[in-house]
């Protein structure tokens, strides 16, 4: 029964934990408010920790738990300031549906777009200006890593419905990046 | 047939999210060969993608549980009722 203990918990599987929260939330406070959540209800159901997995494979479980409640609350809170949808005929013209203007080419490879952090702002700062929900579930998609059967979960939408908010966001963020970083470099 | 660049654009996107079907792959590639544009746009997600997916494991590699939160977090859980001293 040494096992069940919180404190060997933390000092055992807190880093590995923290990694898990911090890959989603990409936020050193509330990743590590989600672990202490998650050890503390691991405490009080431990009862229901049934052995056939590893403690670890237990705690992750739980935490992935405590990271879909805690997107649910943000989803609600944020309810009502939704926005209209972006209107994705902007970008097409209405006779030929060709672009109306044209993706211009991205020469940075994905490894050192990644690793550039004046990238990675204007991403961020490109995705503030997509409506409410295309920018949720876009950070949820590729920021956070969740897969599409987790996110319309999360925010009850169908897949239909949620490839089309991720394709909308993806043309508003192509429009952003190529007039705020691709079209200023290189060329 | 023809189709738009519109639609063309959605089942880029969509390529990221689900199997396309034989027909979507289809049209798409179809319409690569005559339209750069979608071309461009369907490289460029992949990139962006691929980008984020890159950053997500990389940034996170090596983070640790910083001291000062593991302390909070200990001293939550000794307010467990049951917890042995």
């Amino acid at each position: 029964m040494s096992e069940m203990n919180p404190e060997q918990w933390l000092s055992e599987h807190g880093d590995v934990l923290y990694r898990f929260a911090m890959q989603r939330t990409q936020d050193s406070e509330l990743a590590a408010d989600l672990v202490q959540d998650t050890l503390l209800s691991a405490w009080k159901s431990k009862d229901s920790f049934a052995g056939n997995s590893s403690v670890r494979t237990w705690l992750i479980g739980i935490l992935k738990h405590k990271w879909i409640d805690y997107l649910r609350k943000e989803i609600r809170q944020r309810q009502h300031a939704e926005l209209a949808d972006g209107d994705p005929t902007a970008w097409f013209d209405v006779d030929n549906g060709k672009w109306k203007d044209k993706p211009l080419q991205w020469h940075d490879d994905p490894a050192a777009l990644c690793q550039n952090e004046q990238f990675m702002v204007i991403l961020k700062t490109c995705t503030e200006h997509l409506s409410e929900k295309q920018r949720l579930v876009f950070e949820m998609r590729e920021f956070q890593g969740l897969d599409s059967d987790e996110i319309c979960k999360v925010c009850e939408v169908t897949p239909t419905n949620l490839h089309v908010l991720l394709h909308r966001a993806r043309l508003g963020l192509r429009h952003c990046l190529d007039k705020n970083w691709f079209g200023g470099q290189g060329s | 047939m023809k189709h738009s660049c519109e639609r063309i654009s959605q089942l880029a996107s969509d390529e990221l999210e689900r199997k396309l079907s034989l027909t979507e792959r289809f049209s798409m590639g179809f319409h690569f060969l005559m339209c750069g544009a979608c071309k461009q746009y369907h490289q460029n997600l992949h990139k962006l993608h691929q980008a984020l997916m890159l950053k997500r494991t990389q940034s996170n590699e090596k983070a640790m549980l910083p001291s000062d939160k593991r302390v909070l977090i200990e001293q939550a859980l000794q307010t467990l009722p049951t917890t042995k001293k």
